[in-house]
Parts: C-alpha cells; structure tokens; sequence
C-alpha cells in the first residue's frame, strides 16, 4: 500500500500574517504547483481538472470557525500516480481561519 | 498509641525479626553455617509477609469507615514506611548472605571491621519501635544518625578495598567484599527512612533530617522559647524554587504568631538573604522580616516573618471585582514608587534570550513536538525553533533598557501578597532581585496571570483585563521616562516567558497557546527588524486568552 504523505501546520497568526498564507497557496494554484515542506516531509500537489471547493463558515459562543477545503483527483498522467496505478489517491489540504 | 494495638504488635515482631536477621547474618559471617544460611532465607519470607499483613492493615484502617484524625493516618503512614524499609534491611541481608558464596573463604571478609556496621544497625533497630509509639524525636535523631556513621564506616572500608584492588591480587574476593559492604551501607539507607519517618510521625510533615535539624538551630537562634516538640510544621507545596518552605507555629500557644521556614540550595537562600536587606533599605515594610539565617556547607535555611493576607493570585481567583480592583491600585501605587526611587539612568541588558536558552532542554524534554524545522508552503517559508531562536538573540543585542530599576525578579502573582486591611502589598521570594530592566516583571506579571489553569470565561475576563490594565500602566511608566523600546523588550519578555512556563503545564492543549503566542510574537519582532523599534506595536492580544 502506498505511503500516505501529509502536511500539517499549526500556528496562531493575525490578519496580515494569514494573507501571507493565502497569498502564497494563490501563487500555487496559479502556478498549477504547491509545494508542502518540512523535515519530515516534502508533499508536491498539482492541483488540475476539477476541484471540489468547500467554504464552511461557523459562529457560535462567540467562537468562529472558516474552512477552506479543496479536493481532486490526481492527473493520471502524472508520474507518482502511475507508479500504482490501482490505488487511487486524493489530496486533501485543509487550511482553518 | 493505644488505638493501633494490632499494628503495633506487628511491627514490634516485626523489628524483633528483623534484629534477629541481622544477628545471624554476622554469625554466618563469623562461622558460616548452611542451616543457618536457610534460617535467614525463611525469615525473610515470614518477614515479607509481615510486610504484607502491615500495609494491609495500614490502608484497611486508613480507608475504614473509622473518622481517623490527622495524627493517627500520621501513624499509619509512618509505620507503613517503617515496615517497608525493615523489609528493606532483612533483604539486604539475604543477599549478603548469597553474596558470601563468591568469596574464595569468608574469612577474607576478616580484612576489614565489619562488625561496628551490625552493632551500629542493631542499636538502631532497639529504639525504632519506642521511637515511634512515644512519638520522640530524639530516638528519631538517633536513627537517622547512624547513617551518617554508616556511611562514614563504609567510606573507610571502600577506599581500604579501592587501594587493594591496585595490587591485582583477588579480584573476586575484594569485589564481592565490596558489594557486601555497599549493602550494610544500603541497610543504613533505610535505617534514615525509618528515622525520618518518625519524624514525619511527630510533626506530620515530611521533614529530612538535615530539614529538621536546620529548623532547630533557626528556632534555637531566635530564642523565642519555642519547644521543637511543640512546633507546628505546615508545608507550603507550591514552591517550584527547589527550596523546603513551611509555616512553623507554637501548637502550644494558641494564636501564637507564626514564622516562615525556608531551607535550599546555600546559592538561592543567600541571595534571597541579600536581596531582603537590600530591599529594606529601599522599602523596609515591603518585604519579610529575616529572624535567622544559618548557613551549611550545600544548604541555608532562614526563618522568615510570615506576611499576613493572601497572594494576589488567589486574590485575583476567589476575590470580587471591588477586592481586586483595590489590591490592583495598592500594587501600582506601591511600583510607581519603587519605579520612581530606584531608577538609575543606566542601560541593562534584558536577558530574555539567555533565560529561554537555559531552559530549552527542559522545555522540549516535556514537549519534544514543540521543535521545529524550516517549513514551506509554496513560496513562503518560515524558521526553524534554532533560527527564530538566534534572530531573536540579535535583535535583543539592538534592545537595552535605557534605564535599569530594582525589580523583584521573579514577579509572579504568587510571589505578591495583598494585605487587605493593612492596605498594602508584600514581596517574597526574591532571589532573584536585582537592577535589571523593569519589563522582567512585566512580562512575568503577564505571563503568571495567562498561564493560570482556570477556563472560566468570567475569571478568565477578570485575568485580561487586569492584564491589559497593568500593560497600560506600565506603558506609561516607560512612556513617561523615553522608553522606546518597551513594547519590543515586552515581546521578548513575553516570549521568554510563555515559552518557558511549558514546560510546568502537561495540559497538552494549553501549553501548546503559550507556545503558539511565544512563536507569534517572535514571528512579529522578526518582521520588524530593519524598522525603528519604537514603532513596534505589540499585539495586546498576545497576551490575552482566547479559549482555541
């Protein structure tokens, strides 16, 4: 079974610091490439096709909580997807507001 | 203590046994004898058991439906202790005993003078049991002394062995006499537990014998007539100095007025000595009374007056809105005029760095995840924990105070007392006072108040309000005397501080925002450097709690 590859970032940041943030997954996804990397790990996804976008936003108790979610598929041409062709593999980079 | 019958029967045996151990264990020493070798082996079994029925015994009675008081669990607990380190001792004796096969004769064991460390146990041994139903200190003292002679013995026989071992001769023989002897050292050991927990039976606190000791010699220098029987012992837990604290009374008198006992390290307990002096100079009622202060070769101890009221942390816990809000302006007046009296127009390093430095090993043995490396997401890229670290040193290198104050150090709400209906606050616990910069004890101020375990979000209002209320004032003070660098010094006091006070919380969740506002607000200072630092704006949510 193939290795599954995540990131995970955790922080606090204010409003200038989380355009930063976004500004730079805009890049990415302008560019058709984001690149994910720390010590442990390197994650290159290139999102492409079709991606599913979900906004959630929540307010309650004086707590409020927005998701972004992307998700896709893999290009299938792509040279990690065909190393295993059986095993279908999503992305799924969630990022808390 | 006529209540125990039953115990007390089984620990007499029990210490009869024991002593009975230790004879034949010299016989066989002296003449050794497989029977008698067999007879050390089943007493320590009999011995095991009465290990058992005892402890049994001791939280059957302990968790009974009886309504015990304080003294009698006292009891108990001594004589479960007492019962665990005589099993200790009849333990080591088997293994001497197995240990004896390894030598090529036992009268190789003859060489040395082993028979003043059974004498030494056995006269020990006879006072235990009067030591603990009469509940008398001396026969406790008595107990705990002969470790010191054990051990002095055992240092004797070991360097005679250290310097035997030099001739290549009988390797074996002197080896094993060596851990024959560490086990009489060992059978000591217990002997000071037992000792100590005598003591623990008379004053119902756990005292070390040196604790005791230093306490007496304060009393007696104090010379208030003060009995050491009559001593009431109260602990104060909370201490993470490494120091023994307790409130001493006389039981004796009723409303008797009660001292502070402070025992540690002789590097900690003098400075605080200084420091007292010191701020008796400056603000003489600020600060605790020294009656005594005596000083060993590793420890010092000191009484100490005991401030009345209570600290401004529980004041600000359990107290109302007007209470606090008193104790808060009594405090700023009290630091206005400490500010104002003792400014010197002096630039001082902070140090912040220095003190996250020192205490990063301990941080990230307690949370190892909290080490990071480099991380990128596309083209951003933030810092590894080493890096932020460094950058961090530099820009306080570029951040002196331009003025230094006499500060307490280590200013945390605990270490501040409020005394309500004298209308004034006290300082203890100060070794670490000295002239430095004043946003020590602003950040430590800060920070002490954040890191209280309490997520009531009504107290929690009440901590961050006083909190931004006391950067307010103190803002001002820096305002009023040109200094620019405040809120950037604050930040790094701010980060030292949460970042350090981690490594005291297990509460996963809480330590990691303490660690999260540390790596923010150094993300801030980061972002400013190249810019003048008096344009620097701390984000006052920084220090304020926020329940995710």
């Amino acid at each position: 079974m193939r290795r599954e590859k995540r990131f995970f970032l955790e922080s606090l940041q204010d409003r200038e610091t989380i355009c930063k943030y976004l500004d730079a997954l805009k890049e990415g996804f302008q560019q058709g490439e984001i690149h994910f990397s720390s010590k442990e790990e390197l994650l290159n996804l290139e999102p492409c096709g079709l991606i599913k976008f979900i906004i959630k936003a929540r307010k309650k108790d004086g707590e409020i909580t927005l998701d972004l979610s992307f998700k896709w598929a893999e290009d299938e041409s792509s040279p990690e997807y065909l190393e295993e062709p059986c095993d279908y593999k999503q992305n799924n980079v969630s990022k808390d507001g | 203590m006529p209540y125990f019958i039953d115990l007390e029967e089984k620990i007499r045996f029990m210490v009869l046994e024991v002593g009975r151990q230790l004879e034949d264990t010299l016989k066989i020493i002296q003449d050794p004898s497989p029977d008698l070798v067999d007879k050390v082996k089943s007493r320590d079994d009999r011995i095991d058991n009465y290990k058992a029925v005892i402890e049994n015994l001791c939280f059957s009675r302990i968790h009974g439906e009886e309504n015990l008081n304080k003294r009698q669990v006292d009891f108990i607990r001594a004589t479960n202790i007492i019962s665990n380190n005589l099993e200790k001792i009849s333990d080591f004796s088997v293994y001497i005993v197995d240990q004896l096969n390894y030598l090529s004769s036992v009268d190789y064991l003859d060489n040395y003078n082993y028979r003043p460390f059974f004498q030494q146990l056995s006269d020990a041994l006879e006072i235990v049991v009067h030591g603990l139903f009469t509940r008398d200190l001396n026969y406790a003292l008595n107990i705990c002394k002969t470790e010191f002679v054990i051990d002095k013995l055992f240092k004797r026989v070991f360097d005679q062995i250290i310097e035997e071992l030099d001739s290549q001769k009988n390797k074996q023989d002197l080896i094993t006499c060596i851990f024959i002897f560490r086990y009489l050292e060992r059978m000591g050991d217990a002997l000071l537990n037992i000792g100590e927990a005598v003591i623990f039976s008379v004053f119902g606190e756990k005292l070390k014998v040196h604790q005791y000791h230093a306490l007496v010699e304060n009393l007696d220098s104090i010379n208030n007539g003060i009995s050491i029987q009559d001593v009431g012992f109260e602990s104060i837990w909370e201490s993470r100095s490494g120091c023994r604290i307790g409130k001493v009374m006389d039981s004796s008198r009723s409303g008797s007025q009660a001292v502070l006992f402070k025992e540690g390290k002789t590097r900690k307990i003098s400075r605080e000595k200084e420091n007292i002096e010191t701020w008796k100079r400056i603000f003489p009622s600020l600060v605790p009374k020294v009656f005594s202060y005596t000083q060993g070769k590793n420890s010092a101890s000191m009484l100490l007056e005991f401030l009345p009221g209570c600290s401004l942390q529980e004041t600000i816990l359990t107290q109302d809105d007007e209470t606090l809000a008193n104790s808060m302006f009594i405090l700023k007046e009290t630091l206005t005029l400490i500010w104002h009296d003792t400014i010197k127009n002096k630039p001082v390093s902070s140090g912040f760095m220095d003190q996250l430095s020192q205490r990063i090993d301990d941080i990230l043995t307690i949370h190892p995840e909290f080490d990071f490396s480099e991380v990128g997401i596309g083209s951003l890229t933030t810092l590894s924990l080493n890096s932020v670290i460094r950058i961090l040193s530099d820009i306080e290198s570029e951040l002196k105070a331009p003025f230094c104050i006499f500060i307490h150090g280590d200013f945390n709400t605990s270490n501040i007392i409020y005394n309500q209906k004298d209308q004034q606050v006290y300082f203890i616990d100060l070794h670490r006072s000295c002239y430095g910069d004043f946003v020590q004890d602003v950040s430590v101020f800060l920070v002490s108040n954040y890191r209280k375990p309490v997520f009531d979000p009504g107290v929690r209002k009440v901590i961050n309000r006083l909190n931004l209320d006391f950067y307010n004032f103190a803002g001002q003070f820096a305002a009023e005397n040109a200094d620019n660098t405040f809120n950037a010094r604050l930040a790094l006091g701010l980060i030292r501080s949460f970042f350090t006070s981690t490594r005291f919380e297990l509460n996963q969740e809480f330590a990691l925002s303490m660690y999260q506002r540390a790596l923010y607000l150094a993300d801030k200072l980061i972002a400013h450097r190249n810019k003048p630092w008096k344009q620097f704006s701390l984000p006052r949510e920084a220090f304020k709690y926020s329940s995710f």
